[in-house]
């Protein structure tokens, strides 16, 4: 075990200093002036329209958006770990903006993030499922997960991570064009996704299931005058709707970040054969925090790693003479 | 077995891992240095000619309403030329300045001019040279960060090594010239 461990730790040490090195020889730009391609290195802070704020569902915090792991226990005794099964994400970009006022997008599910802390965790059994309804509901919504007997109950951990509006992040990652829709670029089985402005398509659709069943309303959009709408003039309505309430917010369209940001971060199609470093870093330190972080990442990996080794070597010999 | 054997043996290994991952590392991230400097160079290239295609509908439309002196219009058609042809990052900047300081007093011209100035062409142009020209110093602090870091690396230990046998050599940084900072002089760039 100490030979696998030290061995592990050397290869995270050369890991680490190639991430330091890519960090460091990557100058800052700004989101204006910046020009797409591989590497492209960004100070930026997390902007969201009032419209778009939700609430985390385990820390109950006003947040831009917020990303879930859900993990199950495998295994007994020594052998017991985490197996990682899905990540969720409330949505699928997070919008940032910097000094020079222009905004770009993440693809969150091709992030990696620099810490390894996460707001909120929760242990828990899915036969007791001792977890909020909200929790709850979006779990079984998307399919995340199953009720048990006492049985065959399974252990889950849940750990949530929030982005909340202002907060500072450093980003380093593939820049392209914006896509047309809010859709993560080649999203793996183990992503999955919520909806953008949910609490606003909620409103709207309540504010629908009345108004299409007032007959001075339908006689306004009647247009071929059956007495009932169809599905053209349905959606004439609806559409109406949806402009109303997001006028409310000074909105005309629910997600225009979407086309007014310059470019999205995503993953990279560099061919790297060691040390593949193809996802976006996401980090809420600076880069002088990060550069520190990482040295210190090095030095525990690249003299650790050999010692711990050479003990392992050692004890296993000693054991055979 | 001795455990200063085994710490040896150990040690050895490691440490040739760790010279070849150096070595390899060092190579790749030299090039990946120079490679980010080229690329910020054509970035610049990039808005240097867009900037070089709004320039004769500027002059078209200003001469419109106004008459330049002839050695006006061909110092910054000279200037363009040597932009375009010329190989060097000095030579470029040079004529990348006298453009900007010509396009300068075109603009300002338009401010003497009610006329020109409401004239809805000039207010487009004025609009996009002046979204190339902020661009363009954006790009230009990047091109010269790149290339601080470029300098940077091949002076320092154990890239030094790397970088004579790979021929890298030190680049020249975008500088503003001197005829950029000044600030344009109407009374000689026409007549009425």
């Amino acid at each position: 075990m100490l030979i696998g461990l030290g061995s592990y730790g050397f290869y995270k040490g050369l890991l680490k200093q190639k991430i330091k090195q890519r960090i460091s020889d990557i100058p800052r730009s700004k989101i204006a002036s910046a020009a797409m391609g591989q590497s492209v290195e960004v100070q930026a802070s997390v902007v969201c329209h009032v419209s778009d704020q939700i609430r985390a569902p385990m820390s109950n915090e006003k947040c831009a958006s917020f990303v879930w792991s859900l993990e199950e226990e495998r295994g007994s005794g020594k052998n017991r770990h985490w197996h990682h099964l899905f990540n969720f994400y409330s949505t699928p970009y997070l919008y940032v903006v910097d000094e020079s006022n222009e905004m770009a997008a993440i693809d969150l599910a091709h992030c990696e993030f620099q810490e390894d802390s996460w707001d909120s965790s929760e242990v828990f059994s899915s036969s007791s499922m001792n977890l909020s309804d909200k929790v709850k509901e979006l779990l079984f919504k998307h399919m995340m997960i199953e009720e048990s007997s006492f049985w065959n109950s399974r252990k889950y951990r849940l750990q949530e991570r929030i982005f909340k509006p202002e907060s500072q992040l450093y980003i380093l990652g593939s820049a392209i064009p914006m896509p047309k829709q809010e859709r993560s670029v080649d999203p793996c089985d183990k992503s999955k996704f919520g909806e953008r402005g949910i609490d606003v398509k909620i409103k709207v659709e309540e504010t629908f299931k009345v108004e299409s069943k007032d007959t001075y309303i339908i006689s306004n959009y009647d247009e071929n005058r059956n007495l009932v709408l169809d599905k053209s003039e349905k959606e004439a309505l609806y559409r109406d709707i949806e402009k109303r309430i997001l006028k409310k917010y000074g909105k005309d369209v629910q997600n225009e970040y979407l086309f007014i940001s310059k470019f999205l971060f995503t993953k990279s199609n560099a061919n790297e054969i060691f040390f593949k470093l193809d996802k976006v870093f996401l980090s809420t330190k600076s880069e002088s925090e990060l550069i520190g972080r990482l040295n210190l990442w090095i030095y525990l990996g690249l003299f650790g790693g050999p010692i711990l080794v050479t003990f392992g070597v050692w004890y296993f010999v000693a054991r055979f003479d | 077995m001795n455990f200063i054997i085994v710490a040896g043996v150990v040690l050895v290994v490691f440490f040739i891992i760790g010279v070849v991952a150096t070595a390899i590392g060092v190579y790749n991230s030299l090039t990946a240095v120079k490679e980010n400097v080229n690329k910020a160079w054509a970035n610049i290239d990039v808005i240097l000619k867009q900037r070089y295609d709004e320039i004769p509908q500027l002059i078209k439309i200003c001469e419109q309403y106004v008459q330049f002196e002839q050695g006006m219009i061909d110092r910054m058609m000279n200037a363009r030329e040597k932009m375009v042809q010329g190989k060097s990052v000095e030579t470029k900047a040079e004529a990348s300045s006298e453009l900007t300081a010509g396009i300068k007093g075109l603009l300002a011209v338009g401010e003497a001019y009610p006329d020109l100035k409401s004239n809805s062409n000039f207010m487009q142009i004025q609009t996009r040279l002046s979204r190339l020209e902020e661009t363009l110093a954006d790009r230009r602090e990047f091109y010269n960060d790149s290339v601080n870091v470029l300098n940077t690396r091949i002076q320092q230990i154990p890239d030094v090594f790397f970088a004579r046998s790979m021929g890298i050599e030190r680049r020249e940084m975008f500088k503003v010239h001197e005829t950029e900072k000044a600030l344009p002089d109407l009374n000689i760039n026409f007549k009425k």
